[in-house]
This record gives C-alpha cells, sequence and structure tokens, in this order.
C-alpha cells in the first residue's frame, strides 16, 4: 500500500454530511445576543462622560449642548 | 438582508456548509459549532457579498477560514478523535495500530496542508473547488497535496512504516 491508500484507509472519507440537529436556534440566539449587547468601549465611554461630569459640573452643559 | 431572509438562506446551505466543514475537520460536535461560526461571519459580512455572485462558493471560503482556525488550535490528543466509520485497511497485513499511527502522523501535518490533502486524497472534492475553497490557485493545491504526502512518507518512516 502506498501513503494515499494508507491515508484512505485510516481516514475514510466521511459519509455523514447532514448536522445531526436544527442549527438555526444556535444561529438565531447568536443574532440576538448580538443585537442587545453593548460594545464595551461603548460602556468604558459613558463611564469616563460620567466621571468627567462629575469632577467638572460645568461642562455638562456644553456636552449638553453639543449633543 | 433582515433575519427572515437570512433564516431562509441558513436552511438552504446549512447542509452544505456542515458538509464541507465535516470533511475538514471530521468531528461532529466541532462542525456544527463551525458551521455556526461560519454563518456568524456571514451575517456580519453580509453587507459585502455581492448578490450577483453565486452564495456557495463564498460561504465554502469562509467555512474553510473557520475550519483552518479550528485545526491550528484544536490540542493534538483531542485531533486524534476521528469521528467518522472505523478505520479499517482493505490489506490484511496493515494492523490498526498502523492506522493509528497513519492518522497520528497526518494530524501532525500542517492545518493547510491537512486540509488540502484530506479534501482532494481523502474526499475526492473537485480540485477547483478546492483551490476557491482556500483561497489559493488549482496549482497551489496540487502542491499542498504533495508536500502533505511527502511530508507523511517522512514522518511514517520514522515510526517504521515503510509504504
Amino acid at each position: 500500500m502506498n501513503e494515499e491508500q494508507l491515508l484512505k484507509a485510516a481516514l475514510p472519507p466521511v459519509k455523514d454530511l447532514e448536522p445531526g440537529r436544527d442549527l438555526w436556534p444556535a444561529m438565531r440566539r447568536k443574532i440576538d445576543e448580538q443585537t442587545i449587547r453593548v460594545p464595551i468601549w461603548d460602556w468604558a465611554l459613558i463611564a469616563a462622560v460620567l466621571a468627567w461630569i462629575a469632577i467638572f459640573p460645568q461642562s455638562a452643559l456644553a456636552l449638553f449642548y453639543h449633543l | 438582508m433582515d433575519v427572515d431572509d437570512f433564516e431562509a438562506l441558513f436552511r438552504d446551505y446549512q447542509g452544505e456548509v456542515y458538509g464541507w466543514i465535516m470533511r475538514i475537520v471530521r468531528d461532529r460536535t466541532a462542525a456544527e459549532d463551525l458551521t455556526v461560526e461560519t454563518f456568524w461571519r456571514i451575517w456580519k459580512a453580509r453587507s459585502r457579498f455581492d448578490p450577483k455572485r453565486e452564495f456557495a462558493p463564498w460561504a465554502r471560503r469562509i467555512a474553510s477560514n473557520v475550519a483552518l482556525s479550528h485545526l491550528r488550535h484544536r490540542p493534538r490528543e483531542i485531533s486524534l478523535i476521528v469521528d467518522v466509520p472505523a478505520a479499517q485497511a482493505a490489506d490484511p497485513a496493515v494492523t490498526s495500530d498502523t492506522l493509528t499511527r497513519v492518522q497520528r502522523a497526518f494530524r501532525e501535518l500542517p492545518p493547510k496542508l491537512q486540509a488540502a490533502a484530506t479534501l482532494a486524497l481523502i474526499e475526492e472534492q473537485k480540485y477547483e473547488d478546492i483551490a476557491a475553497a482556500l483561497g489559493i490557485s488549482v496549482g497551489g493545491v496540487k502542491s499542498r497535496v504533495f508536500r502533505a504526502v511527502r511530508m507523511l512518507r517522512k514522518k511514517l518512516e520514522r515510526v517504521g512504516i515503510r509504504p
């Protein structure tokens, strides 16, 4: 037997080519999680803005003006 | 594309994507997870998809990247689990121990060579399809298969198997 024949004997072709379960629920969950998830950078930005307002309360007016 | 359109697309192609990944990773549970991961990447990149082009080759390309990444990161001991019908040699002189050593030697090959050799030699997929899925030329696929066989031969010789 050459390498290719040995390889085929050791690793036969895959026959089971259909998933054993419906994968859509897992996919849907992933999409929904992403939709409601707020990125960590957004939280960091909100925290930074709140901290800035706490330290310099007068800057809140300028911030709201720019919003 | 909204979620309903995407669900229809998912249901049309999940079998094909799963089958392609399964051929590369040969592990049912991993193939299911990687199919979801592939479609997740498709969902995130949906705005970049050109509807004039065929969906299946694009999905296979993403699926191949996901499967290759899995091969690169999975531990060696797990990679020995071959989730397919039991290996059996046509030649009675070839023992199950030999086949196990062949599996181990093959799983030690670089993932890119493993994937090309699996798809071409074991799964007998068209070289053009493999090339498109791996993002290389047909010549590149042939080169990877050649290198995989040569490397496998050396590894087998090192463990006392002379094909």
